[in-house]
């Protein structure tokens, strides 16, 4: 499934900009998360979390669910392919984790909107979901700028498969 | 996942070698750290209390 220059390139900032998108979304909800859970204001502190649930669906989901799509695109439609560099197939594990973990703590991020919300409110009722965002958020940030790393540097290593589809091609 | 461009015309051209790269060898080591790290936090309830 080879894709044309035009469609490679257009993949290509598909790719780009969502991927970057989703990188600076999740900077600004750690920042939300910080202020959150540090801020003596509680109102700031209502502000951010209610915020946050919106940034969350509205804004990373969506930016982590097309970088995902559009990388498989753009792998799969040139010479590169899924698995035959290392710097690729571990950068596709890295995206998988991360949207599949992002789904999964959307639950908690819903969670403390949700209390938010609610006008009987207390900042301590959130307990260590407070500090739990945070370390999403770091860890989101850590995964996301290792993969922008990897794209950026391209570290060299054939896996396995890639070696025996090299070897197909000088053979045929 | 990928860039744009002839990978045959990439560095990583030269790397056909059938022995795992040591930077993939250190960053499943990193990864694994990190991962235990994480699950112990949780499982000590230093993140994470409250969300039930």
């Amino acid at each position: 499934m080879a894709l044309s220059p035009r469609a490679r390139k257009a993949a290509l900032l598909v790719h780009v900009t969502t991927s970057v998108g989703w990188l600076g979304t999740v900077a600004g909800f750690l920042v939300l998360a910080v202020t959150g859970a540090t801020s003596g204001d509680p109102e700031l502190a209502r502000a951010c979390y209610t915020v946050m649930g919106v940034v969350g669906w509205a804004a990373i989901v969506p930016a982590a669910l097309a970088s995902l799509a559009s990388g498989v695109v753009s792998s799969l439609g040139t010479p590169w392919g899924l698995f035959r560099y290392y710097w690729i197939t571990i950068k596709l594990a890295i995206t998988v984790i991360a949207t599949a973990g992002l789904l999964v703590h959307m639950q908690p991020i819903s969670h403390v909107a949700a209390l938010a919300a609610n006008p009987a409110w207390d900042a301590s009722s959130a307990g260590g979901l407070r500090s739990l965002l945070i370390l999403q958020s770091v860890l989101a940030l850590l995964a996301l700028v290792t993969a922008i790393t990897l794209s950026l540097y391209k570290p060299p290593g054939r896996t396995h498969y890639g070696i025996r589809r090299l070897a197909q091609q000088r053979t045929s | 996942m990928a860039d744009a461009g002839d990978p045959q015309s990439a560095r990583t051209t030269p790397s056909v070698q059938s022995r795992r790269p040591r930077w993939v060898t250190a960053f499943i080591v990193a990864a694994v750290v990190i991962i235990a790290l994480v699950v112990v936090a949780h499982l000590t309830g230093v993140m994470g209390a409250g969300m039930h």
